[in-house]
């Protein structure tokens, strides 16, 4: 990574270091191929849960509620239209459905925390699979169960949501890890997990909601259980464990002490660069692991992304709904585009930047880019095709770069040199950086409804996203501009040496 | 004290029985339109009310001079639910709550209501609307049908609407559509989706486990 090493061309020509882990030799087998769907489909279809979740909680209201009174005459009979199950309106049921949208987001986020300590120091697939099982359970017992037996308790909610939350943090940082052990896939397809996962949650919701809302929560539940089985018999954490060999590129090849200055942390480090065997691994401590460099800097830049990302992506259909008065489905038709959006941008992002060699100088400028993509949209009028379009293109700037972040760049931070090769610290720093992340998200929920209610005026939350996506740009703009002069010398010197070598053909 | 709560409960119980029988063993039927009526429609006058020969259910029932505060509704007199012609005239103390009046009596034709009691939705329920002079009061005679007469009905979606008496209505689901607020459709076919899934999974299992897995070698 950019971050760590500043061995760059201007201190030491000797060590040439490649700025990301890139294997001079891809190897695709079966065990690469089966890891990548495997994890790609369990961490979809985890997010799924969480979005079926978004997409039935207006039916979830009107169940919780009676009729809203809109008319004079009350609509009989009762036991049809008329009883109180747990709150008096469907407008009181939407504001704790919001309650638990946040309650979910903080203990989401701390669990990733916790989550990402465990996954360094178990099993990636025990925990991973134990992670679904236990969502599994959960999200049976808040949704389903409750409908059958008629239990409608705020408590019982609660509880269960929030455990939902701290299941559910398991899954990030495990798939991270399994992935970045197997190197040299292609990160930012895989990036597409979550999106892909938004969509097909959206997709059973809309599917089995005709049944009764528990039905989408059963599907999830049963979808789950089986992944989590699937998974269990069928992934492999680590290519190690089969005897393949680690495809690691090292810095060099000489055992040399090179005395390393990282401008950004202000700290001196010693490492010993050195051939490494995969010698036993020990896991990072939480706090070793806070302090690599990049680590907080990044962190803090997902956190303002992903509230903007997370905020963006839930509140938009209640923006379009209250906005331009249109249907439910029609807003979570445009939400899904928002993903298609995420999806290309991940993936393009993380192809250009791999081929690059270098993060930050494609998240920069999309972030940029996002910024007046912002503006447009928020001053647009109610057309659904100019309201499609810039909906997708401001999702390729704002969730690619999101996507990268928490994928592609994560994996690079957790496996960047400055650790000794036998530090198992990807789970945990994933875990950081997506805590981090999500704590933002979290703060981002419980402010755009006060943003809005105080100023009555979407605009200014629009302005808020702006706001964040330029704290964003900020946070990465020492990295960012570390890059570019990398970027610079590596154009300078292949023109060089491209020179140098018409010059030896004459 | 036990011989007291006994008596008393048995008394609430003969009390509710006599509440039953009350409304029609109070004296005969003076309400000639009521006799004329019942006379018509070949059914047989039991003091105040006009039974048909083949139902306990009351075909026209004299309710004048029961000094009567609220109309009797069909919680309590169940037998009421077929009721054709009600005469309530002479009945000074008698009060109107919209809510709850003629709940139910949806074969309603025929309602006699003194002077100070306005026949409920007016011209918007009853065909026709006089006032009688012996005793004095009103007539409201035919029944429309409230749903097709009113635009404020079942707003919510996958219901339709059904007159339940006069000036009122139920919202009923619509064909296969039910559970509460009509908001279901359709079954979920659990047997099939179980079985799908728990075969795809075993296969899936065996043949990840045979292929991956099952060269880790533990150390």
């Amino acid at each position: 990574m950019s971050t760590n090493t500043n061995i760059s061309s201007e201190t030491d020509d000797n060590v040439t270091t490649p700025l990301i882990q890139r294997p001079t030799r891809h190897r695709y087998t079966l065990y690469h191929l089966s890891t990548f769907i495997l994890t790609f489909v369990s961490y979809a279809m985890l997010h799924a849960a969480r979005k079926v979740f978004s997409n039935v909680k207006s039916t979830m209201a009107e169940e919780w509620s009676p009729v809203a009174n809109e008319t004079i005459r009350p609509i009989k009979p009762d036991n049809i239209w008329n009883q109180t199950r747990l709150f008096n309106s469907p407008g009181d049921a939407t504001i704790f459905l919001g309650v638990l949208d946040a309650l979910f987001m903080f203990s989401y986020a701390a669990g990733l925390f916790i989550s990402g300590i465990i996954g360094d120091r178990f099993d990636l697939r025990i925990v991973l699979c134990s992670g679904m099982i236990v969502t599994a359970i959960v999200i049976f017992l808040f949704g389903v169960l409750s409908e059958w037996l008629h239990i409608y308790k705020a408590a019982w909610y609660i509880s269960f949501w929030i455990l939902n939350g701290l299941a559910q943090s398991t899954g990030w940082p495990c798939v991270v890890a399994i992935m970045g052990n197997c190197r040299g896939l292609i990160f930012g397809i895989w990036s597409a997990c979550a999106s892909v996962g938004n969509i097909f949650g959206a997709a059973l919701a809309a599917s089995f909601l005709t049944y009764g809302y528990e039905y989408p929560f059963l599907v999830c539940t049963v979808l789950l259980i089986c992944c989590a089985i699937i998974c269990f018999f069928a992934i492999i954490p680590s290519p190690a464990d089969v005897g393949m060999e680690i495809k690691h590129v090292n810095t060099s090849t000489e055992e040399t002490t090179t005395r390393v200055n990282d401008r950004e942390t202000g700290e001196e480090t010693e490492i010993i660069v050195k051939t490494s065997e995969s010698t036993a691994t020990k896991p990072i401590t939480f706090f070793r692991a806070w302090v690599l460099p990049g680590v907080a800097m990044y962190s803090l830049c997902y956190a303002c992304l992903k509230l903007v990302n997370y905020s963006f992506f839930f509140w938009l259909p209640f923006y379009l709904h209250a906005k331009f008065r249109w249907q439910e489905s029609d807003a979570d038709l445009l939400s899904t585009l928002y993903d298609v959006g995420g999806i290309i941008g991940g993936i393009v992002g993380g192809l250009i930047s791999d081929l690059a060699g270098l993060r930050s100088i494609v998240v920069v400028p999309a972030l940029l880019t996002a910024i007046p993509m912002l503006f447009v949209f928020s001053g647009l009028a109610n057309d659904k095709t100019a309201n499609g379009v810039v909906m997708t293109v401001t999702g390729v700037f704002i969730g690619g770069p999101a996507n990268m972040i928490s994928a592609a760049i994560t994996a690079d931070l957790g496996r960047q040199e400055i650790l000794a090769a036998s530090d198992q610290a990807l789970s945990t720093v994933t875990g950081i950086v997506d805590g981090t992340g999500s704590f933002g998200a979290a703060i981002g929920q419980v402010l755009i409804p006060l943003i809005e209610k105080r100023w009555k005026d979407w605009r200014f939350v629009f302005y808020f996203f702006v706001l964040m996506t330029f704290v964003t740009c900020c946070c990465i703009l020492p990295l960012f501009i570390r890059e570019c002069k990398i970027a610079i010398n590596k154009i300078k010197t292949r023109y060089a040496a491209h020179r140098q070598r018409n010059y030896d053909t004459i | 004290m036990m011989k007291f709560s006994i008596i008393s409960i048995l008394f609430v119980f003969i009390n509710g029985e006599f509440e039953m029988k009350n409304l029609c063993t109070d004296r005969n039927a003076t309400s000639k339109s009521v006799i004329d009526y019942c006379k018509s429609q070949n059914g047989s006058l039991e003091f105040r009310c006009c039974f048909l020969s083949n139902s306990t259910n009351i075909l026209a029932i004299d309710l004048t001079e029961m000094h009567l505060n609220k109309v009797p509704d069909l919680i309590e007199f169940t037998n009421l639910i077929n009721v054709t012609m009600m005469d309530l005239r002479l009945n000074p103390q008698l009060k109107s709550s919209d809510k709850d009046d003629f709940l139910g009596m949806k074969y309603l034709d025929y309602l006699f209501l003194p002077e100070q009691y306005s026949c409920p939705g007016e011209k918007r329920i009853w065909q026709v609307i006089n006032k009688t002079t012996d005793p004095i009061g009103i007539v409201c005679m035919h029944q429309k049908d409230f749903c097709t007469n009113s635009t404020d009905t079942c707003i919510e979606p996958n219901s339709y609407c059904v007159s339940n008496g006069p000036n009122h209505f139920l919202c009923l689901c619509k064909n296969g559509y039910y559970g509460y607020k009509c908001l279901r459709y359709g079954q979920f076919r659990i047997g099939i989706f179980f079985g799908i899934s728990i075969t795809v999974t075993v296969i899936l299992s065996i043949l990840f486990y045979v292929t991956q897995r099952r060269h880790v070698k533990k150390d």
